[in-house]
């Protein structure tokens, strides 16, 4: 079991790694620095550019910067934003949690809508029913999230004054007041994964129904509700997993658009605006929480498969 | 409920016919067969003869929407193709148990041995049949198979498929059901396991009273175990009559092809 | 070692490898263990068992399909190192094989004529039309019309295929043939026809076969000796009438107890020898006779304790077992096995 987990980190380790060349290689290769941000326009003269860039750093070839920040790096000083001249990791920390939370409400809420749809859908596939909500679930999918994001917006602060928030307060500080402005962002993901969820869903259950041991549960019998729930549902829990597992990960990372709608500060909207100002020591820091984030995750997936299914603990890796 | 009907099972012109689509295929035309208590009657015929629909026909278990079934299938004086699903469902493992062929895929993959057939257990204590049922060890014990942690705490692929055929043998026998239907219960297994699973049945047909409709391309298996056989080709009966009869002086042109070579 | 042999496996074996599970236990499955085999240019070696006796394993060991855990393997005197993957088996050594699923192991995109001719591309590239001449020839071999070259796979029935798949392996003059199951998906008329072609083509291109199979009647029937597996072992060897006459061991003696008998009124007093104790899942451990747990006649002495070594049956030439007690066996099993 040791050996496990230290192949873990180390492969872990080795991800970070890779991801943070990659990002680097990119800052480079995109046009434009920091040094522009920070004599402004009127001070863009060619000797103040040289003169923040030599200041920055920036100027040293690319090797020398990626060592070094590296060498920063397992120290765990990450410096500070030449932006805002504050801890890159302050920033990062606290923006973490609040991508979290909404990626936990979003999946939470869109498996309570979607799941009992998917399961709905597959049990009745064959009835009409069934065929109308397979083509809507089309449509659903399709709606993107700021449209949703959007509408939700504009009728809930017209409408629904008391739910609109635009105010963003912390977990930390007042709880209540937490979960006031998370609804309406949490409900607009909700709506737009919804769809996801139910498709998974209902593909997994149907593709359990039809195996041989949940014949055998009709044959001795069972009720419908126990060969769907006890016999189908687990083999189709751990694809809805996975997948589960897949959307936390790309809402953390993913979900600018929610945020920007909604004006949360999230680790989503912190990577693009620090890309935008080619603040990259932020931005790098940024894309490699989200990493951690997919790392955990896929630890947790496999962990978790194997827990349901017994046959995968056997398996020749 | 003892039987007062010499018959147990009576089917009477049974008629399957699926439709895939547009199209339609005759799986089975026109078949009649009954069975007795304490009695075996063995379904022989090549793949794709409607052997295992009439399997499944008798439980019920053809998917409905593809399938289309006409005929009787009488158990006692119910028809058990136009009984309601409650009182089907109550029947099944209870007084009708049924053994697939592939046991690595007819248990659950994901659940151990006992939860398998605890859940049998309870489902088949809760019908309303007052003649009891046989304990989940007292079930293995008739499979031949230890009651032990070793068992019942593994998962199926932890299993020969020998073991796997017993698991369900046990769960079919806890009911005690009065009728066994063994779709090529034996076509899976190694050679020696599929002799000592035709013992194991032999004997339960003959101590628990329990008829066996066993459904088999294999000549050898039908031998040891069946009364009576009936010879099925292309979703019809061509030849019928006692296992002697069959096996060694068959009439049909077609029987007399299915038995002449070796097996 | 003789230089009559043309392959020669000394105590070969074989362990698989599970996947390390969250507690760290390795689970190993040992598929072939203390396998000691001689393998005689011209002669039919038949290898009998069933579910778990290696016997698929061996077979891909001889051809170099899979490479030995330990042990030796020599080709005509010659040492193979074990090693070294060897992946072009058939253009080395002239070994070829043929498999149970006669559709699987043609591709179904693929017309006949190509199929055949990527078996030869391995070996040589001959000019157009002398290759056709090549295909069309061992089509006709095998008794298929060289019209079956214009088909698919899909569209010939499975003794069809079985037999395009034989006339591939038969493509690359091949010195030694491995027919895993090669008949066993095929409904009896087939089978025996298909033998019959096989024993016919071993004759004429003086071929050596390896006869893989869980059917002791076959088995007997196509090859000269015959080796029974076990679990992993060989637990009997020897000239096959020996073997399917007057057999030995246990196992070999259940084995051809089990064959199916078609007449009702014997089949249904037909008794299988293994042991009528309730079955556990208890691995049988290290030390002990692969079969202790399902043989009438074993006991808790010896036969748990010691794994029976091949030794040689003295009333006949090169029959040998691993049993403490085949000599007294129906003494005993009429004092212990009879359920």
């Amino acid at each position: 079991m040791i050996y496990r987990v230290i192949g873990r980190i180390l492969e872990a380790l080795g991800v970070l790694l890779l991801v943070s060349f990659f990002v680097f290689s990119i800052a480079t290769l995109i046009p434009g620095d920091l040094s522009l941000q920070l004599t402004g326009v009127d001070g863009a003269t060619e000797e103040n550019i040289m003169r923040v860039r030599a200041e920055l750093g920036l100027d040293r070839p690319f090797i020398e910067q990626y060592l070094s920040w590296i060498w920063n790096a397992t120290q765990g000083n990450f410096g500070n934003s030449p932006l805002t001249n504050r801890a890159i990791l302050g920033d990062v920390n606290a923006a973490l949690p609040v991508s979290l939370q909404l990626a936990l409400f979003g999946l939470i809420g869109a498996t309570i809508v979607g799941a009992p749809i998917g399961v709905f859908a597959a049990v009745r596939s064959s009835s009409r029913l069934g065929q109308l909500i397979r083509t809507n679930l089309i449509v659903l999918l399709s709606v993107p999230s700021f449209v949703v994001g959007a509408l939700l917006v504009f009728f809930s602060s017209r409408y629904f004054p008391q739910t609109y928030r635009s105010l963003f307060i912390r977990i930390s500080d007042n709880l209540m007041e937490n979960l006031k402005v998370m609804f309406l962002p949490s409900l607009a993901l909700s709506l737009t994964l919804a769809g996801v969820v139910a498709q998974v869903t209902r593909n997994a259950l149907i593709q359990e129904l039809n195996q041989p041991y949940v014949l055998t549960a009709r044959a001795y019998g069972f009720s419908s509700r126990k060969v769907v729930f006890t016999y189908a549902l687990r083999g189709a829990v751990v694809q809805i997993l996975t997948v589960g597992a897949l959307l936390f990960g790309s809402i953390v990372g993913g979900t600018v658009i929610t945020e920007r709608v909604f004006a949360l500060p999230g680790i989503g909207n912190l990577m693009v605006t620090a890309i935008g100002n080619r603040d990259f020591n932020l931005a790098i820091v940024a894309i490699l929480y989200v990493t951690v984030v997919y790392l955990i995750l896929n630890t947790f997936i496999d962990l978790a498969a194997e827990k349901i299914d017994p046959r995968i603990r056997n398996m020749k890796s | 409920m003892a039987m007062t009907n010499e018959k147990l099972l009576e089917v009477n012109d049974l008629c399957v016919t699926y439709r895939i689509g547009k199209k339609s295929l005759e799986a089975v035309k026109g078949v009649s067969f009954h069975l007795r208590p304490g009695f075996c009657l063995g379904i022989v015929g090549e793949s794709g003869s409607g052997k295992s629909t009439i399997a499944a026909s008798v439980l019920g278990i053809l998917p409905r929407e593809l399938a289309k079934v006409n005929g009787e299938v009488l158990w006692g004086d119910e028809d058990l193709l136009r009984l309601s699903r409650a009182r089907l469902n109550a029947l099944r493992g209870a007084e009708i148990s049924m053994i697939f062929q592939n046991p690595s895929q007819a248990l659950h993959p994901m659940y151990t041995i006992e939860f398998q057939l605890e859940q049998v257990f309870d489902k088949v204590s809760s019908s309303n049949f007052s003649k009891g049922t046989l304990s989940v060890s007292e079930a293995m014990s008739m499979a031949r198979l230890k009651c032990s942690k070793d068992i019942l705490n593994t998962y199926p692929h932890e299993l020969s498929g020998g073991m796997k055929q017993r698991v369900m043998l046990a769960m079919a026998l806890m009911g005690k059901p009065q009728l066994i239907v063994a779709d090529e219960p034996t076509s899976a297994l190694d050679v020696t396991v599929q002799l000592e699973v035709i013992e194991l049945l032999r004997s339960i047909i003959a101590n628990e009273n329990v008829s066996l409709l066993l459904i088999s391309h294999n000549l050898g298996v039908v031998a040891g175990i069946a009364d009576e056989i009936v010879v099925l080709r292309n979703g019809g009966i061509v030849e019928s009559g006692t296992a002697e009869q069959i096996l060694l002086e068959p009439q049909h042109t077609y029987t007399r092809e299915l038995v002449g070579i070796r097996v | 070692m003789s230089k009559d042999l043309l392959v020669e496996l000394i105590d070969i074996e074989k362990v698989f490898l599970a996947r390390k599970n969250f507690m760290n236990k390795v689970k190993p499955q040992k598929a072939l263990s203390n396998i000691d085999l001689q393998i005689y240019p011209g002669e039919t070696l038949g290898i009998v068992g069933e579910t778990g006796s290696g016997k698929s394993t061996l077979g891909k060991i001889i051809l170099g399909l899979e490479r030995p855990t330990s042990g030796r393997l020599f080709i005509q005197g010659k040492e193979v190192l074990t090693s070294r993957t060897r992946s072009k088996i058939g253009s080395e050594y002239g070994f070829q094989m043929v498999f149970q699923d006669p559709a699987g192991s043609l591709n179904p995109q693929l017309r006949i004529e190509q199929v055949l001719a990527e078996a030869l591309g391995t070996v040589e590239s001959s000019p157009g039309s002398s290759r056709m001449v090549r295909l069309q020839q061992s089509l006709e071999e095998v008794e298929l019309s060289k019209e079956f070259l214009n088909r698919y796979s899909g569209q010939m029935s499975g003794g069809q295929q079985q037999r395009v798949a034989n006339a591939r392996a038969l493509l690359t003059k091949p010195r030694l043939l491995v027919l895993d199951e090669a008949v066993s998906a095929l409904d009896a008329v087939t089978q025996s026809h298909l033998l019959r072609l096989l024993k016919k083509l071993q004759k004429k291109h003086n071929l050596t076969y390896i006869f893989i199979s869980h059917d002791l009647e076959a088995v007997a029937e196509m090859s000269d000796r015959t080796v029974v597996m076990y679990q992993g072992r060989i637990v009997e060897q020897g000239e096959s009438s020996t073997i399917y006459h007057r057999p030995k061991h246990p196992y070999t003696r259940g084995l051809k107890a089990s064959i199916p008998i078609r007449d009702p009124r014997l089949a249904k007093t037909q008794r299988s020898l293994m042991r009528r104790d309730l079955l556990t899942n208890e691995e049988v451990p290290q030390h002990a006779c692969p079969f202790v747990d399902r043989c009438p006649i074993s006991d808790e002495a010896k036969c748990i304790t010691a794994t029976p070594q091949l030794t040689c049956v003295p009333e006949y030439s090169n029959h040998k077992v691993a049993c403490h007690y085949y000599r007294d066996f129906d003494e005993r099993f009429n004092q212990i096995g009879k359920g």
